[in-house]
């Protein structure tokens, strides 16, 4: 693996959004969008199944937050949402688990997948016409091209990421847009409104901004964090806890070192009890909920425990909480949008996995 | 290295073991419990109630392992052929559910399952007051507890008590009394009687299944270790369909009671990441059941052969005789089997089991409270 060719893959990533966005705002693309925002307000449908492998599994955390969170006071961007529930599943859980027979015709089934080609994702389509599942039910979001997902799905959005060098690193950020504008579509809200679509540009241009600077902004995280850690840990909440799971399997893959992704809610009952002075983990927040909590956690790890945490977050008040904390390194990033924040999280954190992966001579 | 000081567990191992082994009594007091008429009414006015309301959408919300027994109830609805009723289900981790789902207006379609051991935790007393204020039907909300007098208690129209004995260290009983009760409710949602003769059969075999290995368990403990050896840093459990609960609530309960870096993980998703840092510093222990669908036999044993080259070894904890039978001549692969009839309640054993496995190694690392 050349770190060069890895790198071409970051420094495209705001190229790979834009052009998915340009997409959904052209004629074709607003077109999917409108089809499907239809196909989902039949009052039928009660419940919309995101089926994934890896990274487009945790991609899916993203509407399943969305969608799931839709009484919510304290996120307007879920205020008054429609009653669909959504419910995700890995890919082999969703082989093994699922029973097609119990399915009234209430459930939309959506398959993500990068290639739209591979072996389980077949299965599963292969699984649901078996058992006679409505077809027009079967969605796909993958790559464009006459991929078995794109041939078999009655409602097909491309996700628009071109060609990656290393698997995911373009196509999730891709796919977490393209699965936000189908959750706003199941709610029967305008896909791209145009204060949407200026989030959207300003994330991009956030982007490729820190392409820009990345290298400083990753030795200053290293040099913090070190390079060589025994185990490190991604904690998170909500749907940034996709950016944790992702940055976790990242981190293990490339660097080789022993991670656990984990919710704040999980961590709190039970592993904080092993943080120590050697312990390192990264806090993902990418929302104000339950202020007091994350602030008891962060001082439990780095008071108490005085173990060292990476805080990456879009929130003034957890940043200044931070700031004032020699074990914090506090990176505040400015995408609002709760749901989108995970594109810029995993943007920090690719660039910190593959660094840390080419100083510990994994990749050249 | 851990801080020495912190890693002193704060019970002796001798305090832990006898906990553990108090287990199968008390899981055998609740299923009796179950069986008692004053039961059998409740859950027969339920099996009423369910078809008069319109339930839309069912949470289980519980943290830690309470979140995890929720797998079970969550398992035997996602497996089921055929729902009676139309629902969607659903299960959250209390402070993901507290900030992100709890609703902020009255909705009558959604049925709570509130699972707490305590019955008192601040979060819960939160969510409850909330749901009060908001008006909601106490009758679509329910409690798993083992308090059944808590405060919190009056504000849930259903009580499902666990009939755990005292524990000395969290979840070490209350788990699998808690998988119990969450079977029996998943039961109740799929319109079945589950307090059946035939299923006391199947319950109390599981009773005298734990027995039998706790009766053993000197041997098996001592193979176990010659087999996996105790140089090892890391503890993956592995695990597939519902065998996640006890997979992530050992991971847990390594993490937090036995100072064990550990990490509980799909099968489908350990192949894809995890696998590449899989070397002499960690043990994998793999957990799955009899529910293996036919294509999942082929790849399973490529699997095995994957890890055990690797690390060299693999332990294995299943109900699954064909497999088990398979891999009788690998010299690579240790291989616990017990008897379980109904898959959605292999967690139950399986975690027992670990639950001294992880014992006996925390034991050697000599970090228990003298």
């Amino acid at each position: 693996m050349n770190f060069d060719s890895i790198l071409e893959d970051f420094l495209n990533i705001p190229k790979a959004l834009l052009e998915c966005l340009k997409y959904y705002l052209s004629t074709e693309g607003i077109e999917k969008l409108e089809s499907i925002r239809k196909a989902s307000q039949d009052p039928h449908v009660k419940r919309i199944m995101i089926i994934g492998s890896s990274y487009n599994y945790f991609a899916s955390f993203i509407p399943f937050r969305y969608l799931n969170s839709r009484y919510h006071s304290k996120s307007k961007e879920s205020e008054d949402l429609t009653e669909k529930i959504c419910v995700i599943y890995e890919i082999d859980e969703f082989l093994s688990d699922y029973n097609p027979l119990q399915d009234t015709g209430d459930s939309i089934f959506i398959f993500v997948s990068s290639s739209g080609d591979s072996i389980q994702i077949q299965e599963g389509i292969n699984k649901l016409l078996d058992s006679n599942i409505n077809p027009k039910h079967i969605w796909g979001v993958s790559e464009e091209g006459e991929s078995y997902l794109s041939l078999k799905s009655y409602h097909f959005l491309p996700i628009k990421f071109g060609i990656e060098e290393v698997i995911g690193t373009k196509s999730y950020v891709n796919a977490i847009l393209v699965l936000y504008l189908i959750g706003r579509c199941i709610v029967n809200k305008e896909a791209i409104p145009p204060k949407r679509e200026e989030e959207i540009r300003q994330l991009i241009a956030e982007i490729k901004f820190y392409g820009h600077d990345w290298e400083s902004h990753t030795k200053n995280l290293i040099a913090f964090l070190g390079e060589d850690n025994n185990n490190l840990f991604f904690i998170s909440k909500g749907a940034s806890l996709s950016s944790a799971y992702q940055g976790s399997l990242n981190f293990k893959a490339y660097t080789r070192t022993f991670c656990v992704a984990i919710s704040s809610g999980l961590f709190m009952h039970g592993p904080i009890l092993i943080v120590d002075e050697v312990f390192r983990c990264i806090l993902i927040l990418g929302d104000e909920t339950s202020v007091d909590e994350t602030e008891r956690l962060i001082d439990l790890i780095t008071k108490k425990g005085s173990g060292k945490m990476i805080l990456l977050n879009n929130s003034r008040r957890f940043s200044s909480v931070g700031r004032a904390n020699k074990n914090i390194f506090v990176f505040e990033h400015t995408t609002e949008n709760t749901y989108l924040a995970p594109i810029f999280e995993i943007i920090v954190l690719q660039f910190l996995i593959f660094q840390i992966a080419k100083l510990q001579g994994v990749i050249e | 290295m851990l801080n020495e000081k912190k890693k002193i567990i704060e019970y002796s191992y001798d305090a832990i073991l006898k906990n553990i082994f108090v287990l199968p009594q008390s899981l055998k007091e609740c299923i009796d419990s179950y069986f008692s008429p004053n039961h059998r009414e409740m859950f027969q006015k339920i099996r009423e109630l369910l078809e008069k309301l319109k339930i839309s959408r069912i949470l289980f919300v519980g943290n830690t392992s309470n979140y995890f027994a929720s797998f079970i109830a969550h398992y035997c609805l996602t497996t089921a052929s055929k729902l009676h009723y139309n629902f969607t289900w659903e299960s959250f981790e209390i402070s993901e559910f507290y900030d992100y789902i709890l609703p902020n207006k009255h909705d009558d379609g959604t049925l709570y399952i509130f699972i707490s051991k305590s019955g008192r935790s601040r979060l819960l007393t939160r969510i409850l007051e909330h749901l009060h204020l908001l008006k909601f039907n106490s009758k679509l909300i329910w409690l798993v507890t083992n308090s059944i007098d808590s405060e919190n208690a009056k504000h849930c129209g259903y009580i499902f008590p666990i009939y755990a004995k005292p524990e000395a260290v969290h979840a070490t009983i209350s788990f699998q009394n808690t998988i119990f009760v969450l079977y029996l409710i998943s039961q109740l949602l799929l319109n079945r009687n589950p307090l059946t003769n035939d299923n006391q059969e199947i319950f109390e075999k599981i009773i005298r299944e734990m027995k039998k290995y706790q009766e053993n368990f000197q041997i098996t403990k001592r193979r176990i270790f010659d087999f996996l050896g105790y140089d090892f840093k890391f503890l993956y459990f592995i695990s597939k369909g519902v065998s996640r609960s006890s997979a992530f609530n050992s991971a847990l309960l390594a993490n937090s009671l036995y100072r064990i870096f550990a990490e509980g993980i799909l099968l489908g998703h350990f192949f894809l990441g995890t696998f590449k840092i899989v070397n002499s510093n960690i043990r994998c222990i793999l957990l799955v059941n009899e529910s293996l669908r036919d294509s999942s036999k082929k790849f399973i044993h490529n699997q095995i052969k994957l890890i055990t080259d690797q690390i060299g070894v693999l332990l294995l904890i299943s109900n699954n005789k064909s497999l088990i039978s398979a891999l009788r001549y690998n010299k690579r692969v240790f291989a616990v089997h017990f008897e379980c009839e109904i898959n959605a309640l292999t967690p139950i054993i399986e975690s027992y089991i670990l639950q001294i496995i992880l014992l006996e190694f925390s034991k050697n690392t000599g970090f228990f409270k003298k």
